[in-house]
């Protein structure tokens, strides 16, 4: 149970919680106060981008400046997302994005803008549709057309149980992105350098939750094929060379479960974090 | 209402602070001479370590922008840490805007 289960789990895990999923987002826009250039919130163009360059700007000028300019990124994500702690997304396996498709409604896919940002990948381009917007959310695309720009693809719950198999048959790290306090607005599927969330995370140690499972080997089933071994993106996941076999570092894994879904001989299974005593505290 | 000081908040695990702090390239982009850079991308493609982030510069409520037109997107060196001056982008600039330099530590 992470922090947010306390918070907003009410007993469940916080993303199964269908209140995390309820939110009046049709309120009238805001007026902008005299003076201020954007009210909180609101979307600024360079925020993210700022953040992270403030942190890179960091490294060249020690440790306590480094981390300085993490904890202010930190604050200012919990002040714009109401998050608690930097924390505004977390790795769900496949079959816990399945069931978050079942709860929410309308569900969509958008281009993703990490990519975009990234890569300079085009919001047309159809390989590029692997951002799931989640709840009301998704009906906001008149007043932000520039997010939208691709067009949304409307999916029913069915079509977004095979769109997510498809994209993690492809060897996308799904995971859960918050828009404001107490609200589930998406499920990201992506990969470690173009994912900015994963790259935060990965890099600079915030942003993203580690999921509430870990995966583990089965020595007697695992053949030593290496299927798994080119999908870890969190590089917890190698090949024991002597045995073998696949090894998981624990202490690395993010709980994705994409190994165990590319297992052909289901030697890799996901076990509950809150179960295993010396990983219940690593997030 | 759930008391936010009592919640435990993992705590942030990040890069290795005993290596601080450390000597990064200086990439500078002008951008005088780079203009269209979401219409022209070859930076964004030809960088292996993903050091560039193009973004719209110009966010307007209620319509789409046009990456054709001349300052609406800005591309700036963001994860300049990853930077091992290959120099690619460099050359592959169209316009000679990308400029990268390492001082001496």
């Amino acid at each position: 149970m992470c922090h947010y289960c306390d918070m907003w789990g009410d007993g469940t895990i916080w993303y199964l919680n269908p209140k995390n999923y309820a939110r009046h987002m049709y309120t009238l826009p805001k007026e902008a106060k005299p003076g201020a250039t954007k009210a909180v919130g609101e979307a600024d163009p360079a925020g993210y981008i700022n953040l992270e360059r403030a942190m890179v700007d960091a490294l060249e000028r020690g440790p306590e400046e480094y981390e300085k300019a993490i904890k202010f990124a930190r604050d200012m994500v919990d002040m714009t997302q109401g998050s608690v702690g930097g924390w505004m997304g977390q790795v769900v396996p496949l079959r816990d994005a399945e069931r978050m498709a079942e709860i929410s409604n309308p569900l969509g896919l958008i281009a993703c803008i990490c990519r975009k940002a990234m890569l300079g990948i085009e919001e047309r381009c159809p390989e590029n549709m692997t951002c799931m917007g989640l709840g009301v959310g998704m009906l906001k695309w008149e007043r932000w057309p520039e997010r939208y720009k691709g067009g949304v693809h409307w999916l029913s719950i069915e079509e977004t149980k095979q769109w997510l198999r498809d994209l993690d048959t492809k060897g996308f790290v799904h995971s859960l992105m918050m828009f404001g306090p107490r609200f589930i607005g998406g499920i990201c599927n992506c990969d470690y350098p173009a994912c900015d969330a994963l790259t935060m995370r990965l890099d600079h140690g915030f942003n993203m939750l580690k999921g509430h499972h870990v995966a583990m080997v089965d020595y007697d089933l695992c053949n030593g094929c290496g299927i798994c071994v080119q999908r870890c993106q969190f590089g917890a996941l190698k090949m024991n060379v002597t045995l073998d076999k696949a090894n998981i570092d624990q202490m690395r894994c993010f709980g994705c479960g994409l190994c165990e879904t590319a297992c052909p001989r289901k030697a890799i299974s996901l076990k509950e974090r809150s179960k295993i005593p010396s990983l219940q505290e690593v997030w | 209402m759930v008391d936010k000081s009592k919640i435990k908040v993992p705590k942030a695990t990040p890069q290795d602070l005993t290596r601080l702090p450390i000597k990064l390239p200086k990439i500078t982009i002008d951008h005088n001479k780079c203009t269209v850079p979401f219409w022209c991308k070859k930076c964004l493609q030809v960088c292996p370590q993903l050091v560039f982030q193009c973004y719209c510069k110009h966010l307007e409520k209620l319509r789409e922008s046009d990456p054709r037109q001349p300052g609406i997107y800005e591309v700036i060196a963001v994860r300049r840490d990853k930077c091992h001056i290959c120099n690619k982008c460099v050359e592959m600039c169209p316009e000679n805007a990308i400029t990268i330099t390492l001082e001496e530590a």
